[in-house]
């Protein structure tokens, strides 16, 4: 366990910023023509809220320019919701009472069917915590066969090895998804009770192990509701930025996952409501303008409507959060989350075109398939 | 406060690099060096010509205190010659200085980005301190710095030219991306354009015709002192953002403030 | 003997090192940078090399350059 963060991480020296109540230099960050750590910090100031459309419009203008009139889909498929771990905030830690199961291969192809069939090209491959039952040999396996129809495949599961990284990547992976949940190294700790996840450092330092072992994608995050989101998302902001400058030809995407009042039994400590989620959208996309900003199907229909192209460009969509969910033929198993917008593909696209959005299935193609290797440089 | 340039763990006071080519003589020189505060300056190599001693500026500039050298490679046509040519300024200058500058073709001397690239590698396996004169190029400038050079210097315009930052644009992303400071070579005519490049995150610009070709050049370096300074000065203040257009009439954030 | 010196040729009259050449042609030694043949010469090897007979010599000095 840390004390305290690494200086490059260390959100301290911006945090007055947040608070701050100079409406002016809040209106000079959202229009400042080079954005950092400051001017985040100032557009996560709750002063800025009565600002928030004069940030949206910012928003729209930048993710406009950089991603055009359109909103890149993909969709998440649980294997396996088998875990050891003691994640408080989580619907399936090791002490919740939970039906377990794990994809068998005919189910795994059949899952990978629905999903090319419903004509997704990008997929995020998810498990819990690292288990026999869920391995990476059974990770790289359904990698292998998810690379057999789709182009873009990630994984959101347990922080490994670089050797391991490099043996995914050779199978056809070409990104990972990896949330730090808090930068905040006590709470952290709090919310982390036992298992491999306790390791601050080990899970910080997965994206540069990723990297470095062959995949071209890491996507970062944090659990909204856990601490101090300020705090959180100026971290979030410099570990992308670090990541970025280091390994400058990898992409980086951000994420917002949130943990919502009306959830489940855990209660964030720091609650985010929709106007902040939707204020660390606008503030993160003016400060990243290039980067990708996803927003899963854990947001209710109205903000997912909302916040397409604001900021947002790469959306989930149709999510089954259950193991086997997509084609319904596994046994019954318990959800991570719960979804709140369970409109079909179909329906979600109508939705977007509407708003003048182009919904973008495919957007890199496996012939170029080939592990890169990034080197952490000096 | 002690607002230093850092390359490699050597630490500059002045945030402005001269060049000591295209002066009248040698005083003009030497005055306009000590006029622009700096303290690198850069020095090429040349053949010892016995008709032509008094162009030998070792001596001259040895007397200015505090003034360090930084041998260049001008006259290099590719990357052996570069290596060369830095070699024999490290024997003078004895400090670990380099601005690596290939070009190739004399009537522009733009310079080569592979011949370039190739001769800082081998430069930062000897434990050379590399400034490459590069192409505004984002890319290749991540490249230089991944194999260990302390700065990147691309160019605001083609040598000579007094165009200013027509690579305003390129140096931009290049800042934005870089670990290692930027500065910018060759191009500049005026020091407001010196202020531009340090308002916009430049650490540093390198001058040398705008000062060397002016009417007066001690003059001239002295405004570009100012010049920096300030474009430094600005950069630490804090630009206030252009304004854009006014808030658009359909409001973005409505759904913000629905009942479900 | 006949060197190349700066690219023109030079007599010289029995065996040197290179720093005889350079105190013979009373240049600044400490301003001067010396290759022999394409290789760059420390100072502090001057005195251990005798020339040889078309032995190319090179004596660099700083020069104003940009």
């Amino acid at each position: 366990m840390i004390d305290s963060l690494p200086n490059w991480l260390d959100p301290t020296p911006w945090m007055e910023q947040s608070q701050s109540t100079d409406l002016h230099a809040i209106k000079n960050a959202i229009y400042s023509d080079n954005p950092g750590e400051r001017e985040l910090a100032l557009m996560l100031s709750p002063t800025a809220r009565p600002l928030l459309e004069t940030m949206a419009q910012r928003a729209q203008t930048i993710t406009r320019r950089h991603f055009g009139r359109t909103i890149s889909l993909y969709t998440p498929l649980y294997l396996s919701n088998y875990c050891n771990g003691g994640c408080l905030y989580c619907g399936i830690a090791a002490d919740r009472r939970a039906i377990r199961t794990v994809l068998n291969i005919e189910q795994l192809d059949r899952e990978l069917d629905a999903i090319t069939q419903a004509g997704l090209d990008e997929v995020v491959l998810l498990t819990g915590e690292r288990m026999p039952e869920a391995d990476t040999s059974y990770i790289r396996e359904a990698i292998e066969r998810a690379s057999q129809r789709l182009n873009n495949i990630n994984i959101e599961v347990f922080p490994m090895q670089q050797s391991e990284y490099r043996i995914l990547a050779e199978a056809g992976c070409t990104g990972v998804t990896l949330y730090q949940e808090t930068y905040d190294p006590i709470i952290y700790e709090q919310m982390h009770r036992w298992g491999d996840k306790r390791d601050f450092e080990s899970r910080l330092d997965a994206p540069h192990r990723a990297l470095e072992g062959g995949l071209r994608t890491v996507g970062l995050g944090v659990l909204l509701g856990l601490a101090d989101p300020s705090a959180d998302l100026i971290s979030l902001y410099r570990h992308a930025t670090h990541l970025l400058k280091t390994y400058w030809q990898a992409g980086v995407t951000l994420s917002f996952p949130r943990i919502k009042p009306q959830m489940g039994d855990f209660q964030a400590l720091h609650p985010v409501d929709e106007s902040m989620l939707a204020q660390a959208i606008f503030a993160l996309r003016i400060c990243l303008p290039a980067v990708p900003l996803l927003l899963s199907t854990r947001e209710a229909e109205a903000v997912r409507n909302g916040l397409a192209g604001i900021g947002i460009s790469k959306m989930s969509v149709a999510s089954k959060t259950t193991v086997g969910g997509y084609s319904e033929t596994a046994e019954e198993s318990t959800e991570q989350f719960s979804i709140s917008d369970e409109r079909s593909i179909d329906d979600f696209c109508r939705m977007l075109r509407k708003k003048g959005l182009e919904p973008v299935f495919k957007n890199y193609d496996a012939i170029y398939r080939e592990p890169v290797t990034y080197v952490r440089s000096s | 406060m002690n607002d230093t340039l850092t390359l490699k763990g050597e630490t500059l006071q002045s945030r402005l690099l001269i060049g000591t080519g295209k002066f009248a003589n040698i005083e003009t020189m030497i005055a306009a060096v000590k006029a622009s505060g700096t303290d690198l300056v850069t020095v090429a190599l040349r053949r010892f010509n016995k008709a032509q001693a008094e162009d030998d500026l070792y001596g001259p500039l040895a007397q200015l205190e505090k003034v360090r050298l930084m041998p260049n490679t001008s006259g290099a046509m590719n990357a052996k010659e570069a290596i060369r040519a830095a070699m024999l300024g490290r024997e003078l200058s004895k400090s670990r200085f380099i601005k690596l500058e290939i070009h190739p073709n004399p009537h522009h001397l733009l310079p080569d980005p592979i011949e370039t690239y190739e001769a800082a590698v081998e430069l930062a396996k000897q434990d050379f301190l590399i400034l490459p004169y590069i192409p505004a190029d984002p890319v290749l400038a991540k490249r230089l710095e991944d194999i260990g050079c302390a700065a990147v210097m691309p160019l605001g315009a083609a040598i000579g030219t007094g165009k200013g930052l027509s690579t305003a644009e390129m140096i931009r992303i290049i800042i934005r991306d870089a670990k290692v400071p930027v500065i910018v070579d060759a191009g500049l005519r005026a020091p407001s354009e010196a202020a531009h490049a340090l308002e916009m995150g430049c650490e540093a610009v390198l001058v040398n015709s705008a000062i060397a070709a002016a009417d007066n050049p001690e003059a001239m370096a002295a405004a570009f002192k100012t010049g920096v300074e300030s474009g430094r000065a600005a950069w630490k203040a804090g630009l206030m953002p252009t304004s854009e257009a006014a808030v658009a009439s359909s409001p973005l954030t409505s759904f913000l403030s629905r009942d479900d | 003997m006949q060197i190349i010196l700066n690219g023109e040729s030079h007599l010289l009259e029995g065996d040197i090192s290179l720093l005889a050449l350079l105190e013979t042609l009373e240049v600044e030694k400490k301003h001067t940078a010396l290759m022999l043949n394409g290789a760059v010469i420390p100072a502090t090897n001057w005195n251990e090399y005798t020339l040889k007979e078309n032995d190319e010599v090179e004596m660099m000095v700083f020069v104003g350059g940009g």
